[in-house]
């Protein structure tokens, strides 16, 4: 109770020490004594003003890469594609697109609405950047549909803080502010790592999230492959007396392929004798792990919305078919940006994981599903 | 150019309520100056000593206001860019090669000619090495 006599006492001897016998001492008595009134009955309101100017220089810093997305894109766009008209209303458009997903108050089925839902605007997007790129192959289509998503991925977290900046210096709601100062960081991350993937698919370099589908790759590279399902592919691999079916999704454009189709479609064409799945991913690294270090486990690894691993689940579950785990940790950062030396050398090792785990707990003759997970951009097959 | 709003920081790159805050503090530094001259010509040389020590002090801290505030806008409008180089190995003799990443470069596939045995060169290898580019 007694903090304001304190805070007095406290003024009084901070005044004291230039004593106002001259012209700066008084100034300085002067500005000690506003700046303690100031702070007595604003402080509140300065700390919210400190904390909007520490979102507002976030807000521009997303603001010049949000920008640099629409620019690269439509650069991009225009280089591949050679559209006859111009592209950038059309891709206005675009990054303002949204998904609604399906309602989950009886949530039975609810996966299977959110598959077709997932389809329907994936056919669409694809036919937007067809109409906008009419000159791009395959590949650079792909590539061009992983740029604009990235690019809708910026504008939308720009778009978000931005609301909630301008939300907060109308309301000068500290707790408002003080929401969107505190997951700053995080969001900054994603947002750098967006904004390398912006590079990442303009070149077409293998990224991050590749590790999965690379040592998918380098497992069945020099075999015959052939599609399975929608942007998947699959090659059948004998290793030392045992069949392994690697799956991955068709490179080297970037896609990340129906790995949940593909592995089902793959048990029911073998009449369910398949003996186990292994499965290979990229996974977020904790601080202080190190990147590009491998970890094993069990269960479906596979990202995303969750239909595929739901898929995947449901068939290891109606064929009794055990489902293990081999991650390549890295850093939130590294996922789409292009793939570190350190995740190559993941890569490497998690091979090396999988033949290990194919000697020690197979034996001749069985048939084993390997799926490497992730967007193959850069990466063949 | 993508056309960065940095009119928000018109003048020497800085804001424009950073400018004012430096403004005052410029002119009370340089107050402090003249009354510490002032009191070391009047025979007050611990007086004198108290504001040429205050007045360097807020010159400096102008500087580093200055220069920090600076860095922070370069860090604002600085894209990250990764220098991404690939590497091939030749399928006959072994022979391996590093070069700078080029459109159109994928994992596994035949690129260049072995400048060794003039056999087929496979590309094994495609990673990033970061680098700051500032725009």
């Amino acid at each position: 109770m007694d903090v304001l006599p304190k805070a007095v006492r406290m003024f009084q001897q901070a005044g004291q020490l230039i004593p106002p016998k001259n012209d700066l001492g008084t100034i300085m008595q002067i500005i000690f004594s506003l700046v303690f009134f100031i702070y007595l009955f604003y402080a509140q309101r300065i700390q919210t003003m400190m904390m909007l100017k520490q979102v507002e220089g976030a807000l521009l810093r997303l603001k010049a890469i949000r920008d640099e997305g629409r620019r690269v894109a439509l650069k991009a766009v225009r280089e591949v594609g050679k559209p006859k008209e111009d592209p950038a209303p059309r891709i206005d458009q675009i990054l303002e697109q949204f998904m609604i997903t399906p309602v989950d108050l009886d949530p039975a089925g609810v996966v299977w609405k959110l598959d077709k839902i997932v389809n329907v605007r994936e056919t669409r997007f694809e036919e937007d950047v067809r109409t906008i790129a009419p000159e791009a192959n395959e590949w650079e289509i792909h590539n061009l549909e992983n740029l604009l998503e990235a690019a809708m991925a910026l504008n939308s977290i720009y778009k978000i803080i931005r609301h909630y900046f301008i939300l907060g210096k109308k309301t000068m709601n500290l707790y408002i502010i003080m929401q969107v100062q505190m997951v700053l960081p995080m969001i900054l991350q994603e947002v750098e790592a967006y904004s390398s993937a912006l590079q990442a698919f303009t070149q077409g370099t293998p990224i991050g999230d590749g590790a999965g589908a690379l040592v998918a790759a380098k497992i069945m590279w020099g075999h015959q492959w052939r599609t399975i399902a929608k942007d998947t592919v699959v090659a059948e691999v004998p290793f030392e007396g045992r069949t392994l079916l690697v799956v991955k999704a068709k490179g080297p454009g970037g896609n990340v392929g129906k790995p949940g189709d593909a592995v089902r479609n793959l048990i029911e064409e073998r009449g369910g004798k398949v003996s186990k799945i292994i499965m290979i991913d990229a996974a977020a690294k904790l601080e202080g792990e190190e990147l590009g270090s491998i970890a094993e486990g069990v269960g479906a690894a596979i990202g995303g919305l969750g239909v595929e691993k739901y898929k995947i689940e449901e068939v290891a579950l109606k064929y009794n078919l055990p489902l293990y785990a081999i991650a390549i940790k890295e850093d939130i950062k590294d996922v789409v940006a292009p793939m570190k030396e350190a995740i190559f050398n993941g890569a490497e090792k998690a091979v090396e994981a999988v033949k290990r785990f194919v000697r020690e707990r197979t034996a001749e003759g069985e048939v084993i599903i390997v799926v490497g997970v992730g967007n193959t951009v850069g990466i063949a097959q | 150019m993508s056309g960065y709003d940095r009119s928000v920081y018109p003048t020497f790159g800085i804001s424009r309520t950073l400018l004012i805050a430096l403004l005052f503090i410029g002119a009370l530094s340089l107050l402090s100056l003249y009354l510490g001259f002032d009191a070391y010509l009047s025979d007050h040389p611990a007086r004198a000593s108290l504001y040429l020590l205050m007045g360097t002090s807020g010159f400096a801290l102008i500087g580093y206001m200055f220069f920090r505030s600076r860095s922070t806008i370069e860090r604002i409008f600085s894209i990250p860019q990764v220098e991404v180089v690939t590497t091939l190995e030749c399928k006959t003799c072994g022979l391996k090669k590093i070069r700078p990443f080029r459109r159109g470069d994928y994992l596994f596939k035949e690129a260049d000619e072995c400048t060794r045995c003039k056999g087929k060169m496979n590309i094994v290898k495609i990673y990033g090495r970061e680098r700051a580019k500032a725009r």
